[in-house]
């Protein structure tokens, strides 16, 4: 079972939390070793802030003839310490211009339009998920038919909803059915159904469709997350 | 550079430039800005897992290892499929004539997760034209690879009545759901009790 949840209405007002789930592709190629046992990679380090090329510049008068003769001569690019060193996690960190660690910070957000030109600086914006609140994320009533929305949103992500229990079968089979003998897909989304719906804390704002098909006593229920249209790119 | 894919069905044969679309050049986009005390610019870096180095951005690289965690180089790694043959590499769409293969379903289409997009530009406005009304009756498919590799990713190519874009992803697997998944059934019979309220 799921253990993402979402927090859902149905056309009726009625509402109930349900789990999701996302989908990886399939490997259809698997890279293997000489004994035929599948390889593997992981992140390993090259070198630390001290043996850059800029750090080695900066040590050398500016001169990058004097750095490839320190190159030659004793191999300053090199920490034999740390080379080869495999990463676990790697804690991030702010660096001013004089390489120094800084504590204390500053953000601001300038937005551009399509043609690169500043049109905002703002305080950066954090958008907080919107899935899982006390008020569901509503059915805007918004249908619109398959045929002629496929080619309008670039539907980037998939996620399917999965009833809980009994109760909340009754109620994703219900929208299934509906959406799939309509042969459409719903817009829902928060505020009244129409407005952006956002997974994770400081994630991306999405319009999410929902699809539905049924086969039998069973169904699959989907979320399309879309944040494109489909259009032409502007004249450059 | 826009580089030319040379499509052909099983009604038209055709060559395009493909130009790759984004949010960015259909919206625009924003970037954050980070600034210290003395309101100078700052720069994201890592710290090595210790915490005793700083490591700026290129300063780490992936290595490729064995079962037994040894490294290896790339030219001892194979590459095979599920069932352990040697996999083939797919050709990249720019080296070779890319054949559309007609879709049956939009639902096809609707099974992917969207990896890239593409828009299609023509040499002549006649194909462009004879394209669009194609595909308002019938979608195409064909496997993109950007470069020659062993895997390709499932494109289609649509319209919507003014240009013609690729629209490249994977496949997702779903699987129906019946009231029994996930919800536990007390299957055994009970037996009938009787009401005794001498018992409560």
């Amino acid at each position: 079972m799921s253990d993402r949840q979402i927090h859902l209405s149905n056309k009726k007002n009625r509402n109930a939390q349900v789990g999701y789930k996302g989908f990886v592709p399939k490997k259809q190629v698997l890279y293997v070793d000489s004994k035929n046992a599948p390889t593997t990679t992981r992140k390993y380090i090259k070198h630390t802030l001290a043996e850059s090329y800029e750090n080695l510049l900066k040590n050398h008068d500016d001169d990058p003839n004097q750095v490839a003769q320190a190159i030659v001569d004793g191999d300053p690019e090199l920490n034999l310490e740390i080379l080869g060193r495999f990463m676990t996690q790697s804690p991030r960190v702010y660096l001013n211009k004089e390489q120094e660690i800084v504590f204390q910070i500053s953000k601001q957000e300038f937005v551009y339009n399509p043609q690169g030109e500043q049109i905002e600086a703002r305080e950066p914006r954090y958008l907080e998920a919107n899935i899982n609140l006390e008020k569901p994320l509503m059915w805007s009533g918004k249908t619109f038919p398959i045929k002629d929305i496929y080619n309008q949103f670039v539907f980037t992500r998939k996620y399917q909803l999965m009833h809980t229990d009994g109760l909340t079968f009754d109620m994703l089979f219900d929208i299934a059915k509906e959406l799939h003998e309509s042969e459409s897909m719903m817009l829902i989304g928060s505020g009244k159904g129409t407005g952006p719906v956002i997974f994770q804390d400081g994630g991306t704002p999405f319009r999410v469709f929902l699809e539905g098909r049924v086969k039998d006593d069973k169904y699959l229920l989907l979320m399309h997350l879309s944040n494109l249209e489909l259009k032409p790119l502007p004249e450059s | 550079m826009a580089r030319t894919i040379e499509f052909t069905s099983k009604d038209s044969n055709f060559t395009a430039e493909i130009v790759k679309v984004d949010r960015k050049k259909v919206y625009g986009y924003s970037s954050i800005e980070v600034k210290d005390k003395d309101a100078k610019k700052c720069t994201l870096v890592s710290l090595s897992d210790d915490g005793s180095h700083i490591l700026p951005s290129g300063s780490t690289g992936i290595a490729k290892l064995d079962s037994e965690e040894n490294h290896i180089e790339a030219s001892q790694i194979k590459a095979v499929d599920l069932e352990g043959k040697p996999a083939e590499k797919i050709p990249s769409v720019f080296d070779q004539e890319v054949s559309l293969r007609e879709v049956d379903s939009i639902t096809e289409y609707l099974d992917i997760n969207v990896k890239s997009i593409y828009q299609l530009s023509f040499g002549e406005a006649k194909e462009k034209t004879s394209l669009i009304a194609q595909l308002k009756k019938q979608l195409y498919a064909f496997t993109f690879n950007y470069r020659t590799d062993y895997e390709g990713d499932d494109a289609f190519l649509l319209s919507d009545g003014k240009e013609v874009y690729a629209v490249v992803g994977s496949k997702c697997e779903f699987e129906y759901l019946g009231l029994k998944e996930f919800v536990t059934e007390d299957t055994e019979e009970e037996e009938e009790e009787d009401f005794d309220f001498g018992m409560l």
